[in-house]
């Protein structure tokens, strides 16, 4: 029974690690049924452009959750996301040197360079809060310990 | 006398054959890649992204030049670091950086005979990034594990395991330095064209911290190896002229 029961649990691992082995390809074909089918469209008619096909097929295009700003996936970089990190999150950790990372980095992109800028003002208004809330509250321990 | 002749005629066609015939064959050198290209993306936010069109690449000026047709009618070209998008009208309507470098592409490696190890072998005399930490043999091929060559480089980059089946490269997958895996590759449906071996279908599975997927399938089609005219494409000249909106 033992045996049975080594013999059942090393056949369980065995397909687990196969399914869980990442060299070997899922099945993604389900994934891109939808896609398939604009291609398709596309194909046939190669001069179509993506508000001709929202006229046509505003259905197919809206499951896709693809609308007339979508942009092409080549080099893949969001500029919002300098080297995939939120823009406005360079400008509240590393302030001056966030603005010029994400200005170096996204070629001068004037919105992901915006959103940079509130980071670090945000961060400007954090800090001085707390650092004012802090000086207050010194105060305040200060003043009440002089009134004993 | 004659015999003499044909004799000395046939030792130099020995010679020849022996000396210079491999040269000729293993110094064959492809240049130009061209393909119909068709790229799925289903985004970890579970949208999807369609871009379709025409791939040009020529591995002496470096430039990925993408002819689109959807989602619209674009240039897109990446010139160093830097990728430029054209519009109909032959203005840059954006510039951007990105971390889409020639030399790494599946053109490029498929070109100069490197994809079967996706360039991580090192080259004469090259310090390379990677070395080969071990190699084991299953069913389905060979599978290689590159590990960081040195100890600084294993604070930055972590292994790639890598399977390759009949000398060709299947599958990779990247991991992080934590031994996550971030990348997943899958090289599928090769063709040979003109003695150069291409996938034409790549799967990409790029992985967040998060636990988030991003799934890319990418199918090339019509391969033409070393195509002689539209020589203009090739060597792209980016415009200087921009477009009103990209100055803004």
């Amino acid at each position: 029974m033992k045996r049975i029961l080594i013999l059942l649990t090393s056949i369980c691992f065995y397909f687990n690690s196969f399914a869980s082995e990442p060299l070997q390809k899922e099945d993604f074909s389900a994934e891109f049924k939808k896609l398939n089918t604009l291609e398709a469209i596309v194909n046939a008619n190669p001069a179509l452009t993506i508000d001709s096909v929202i006229k046509e097929q505003p259905q197919l295009l809206k499951d896709l959750g693809i609308n007339n700003e979508v942009k092409s996936s080549i080099g893949g970089d969001d500029p919002m996301k300098p080297a995939g990190f939120p823009a406005f999150w360079w400008g509240f950790c590393l302030g001056i040197w966030g603005i010029l990372i994400v200005y170096l980095i996204t070629d001068n992109d004037k919105a992901a360079l915006n959103k940079t800028v509130k980071g670090c003002i945000t961060a400007v208004v954090v800090y001085g809060g707390i650092t004012a809330l802090s000086y207050l509250i010194i105060f305040i321990t200060a003043l009440s310990s002089t009134a004993y | 006398m004659y015999i003499i002749i044909s004799k000395k005629l046939n030792f130099r066609a020995v010679l020849f054959l022996l000396f210079l015939l491999p040269s000729i064959v293993f110094s064959q050198q492809f240049y130009r890649f061209r393909a119909d290209v068709s790229i799925k993306d289903k985004l970890s936010n579970g949208t999807y992204r369609l871009t379709m069109g025409k791939i040009y690449y020529d591995k002496l000026y470096k430039k990925i030049v993408y002819k689109l047709i959807f989602p619209k009618k674009e240039t897109m070209v990446v010139q160093d670091t830097t990728m430029f998008s054209i519009n109909d009208k032959n203005l840059v309507v954006g510039t951007s950086r990105t971390f889409l470098i020639p030399e790494f592409t599946a053109f490029h490696l498929a070109l100069t005979g490197q994809l079967s190890d996706y360039g991580l072998k090192p080259k004469n005399n090259e310090k390379s990034i990677y070395k080969i930490g071990k190699v084991e043999k299953t069913n389905n091929g060979v599978i290689t594990t590159w590990i960081p060559s040195e100890d600084q480089y294993k604070k930055v980059f972590g292994n790639i395991r890598m399977q390759t089946i009949n000398k060709r490269l299947d599958a990779m997958v990247f991991y992080s330095t934590k031994g996550e895996v971030v990348s997943q590759q899958y090289f599928k449906k090769y063709v040979n064209v003109k003695g150069v071996e291409f996938p034409t279908e790549v799967t990409m599975v790029s992985i967040s911290e998060k636990g988030e997927k991003n799934i890319q399938l990418t199918t090339y089609k019509n391969v033409v190896i070393d195509q002689n005219n539209e020589d203009e494409i090739y060597r792209y000249k980016v415009p200087i002229s921009r477009s009103a909106a990209s100055k803004k």
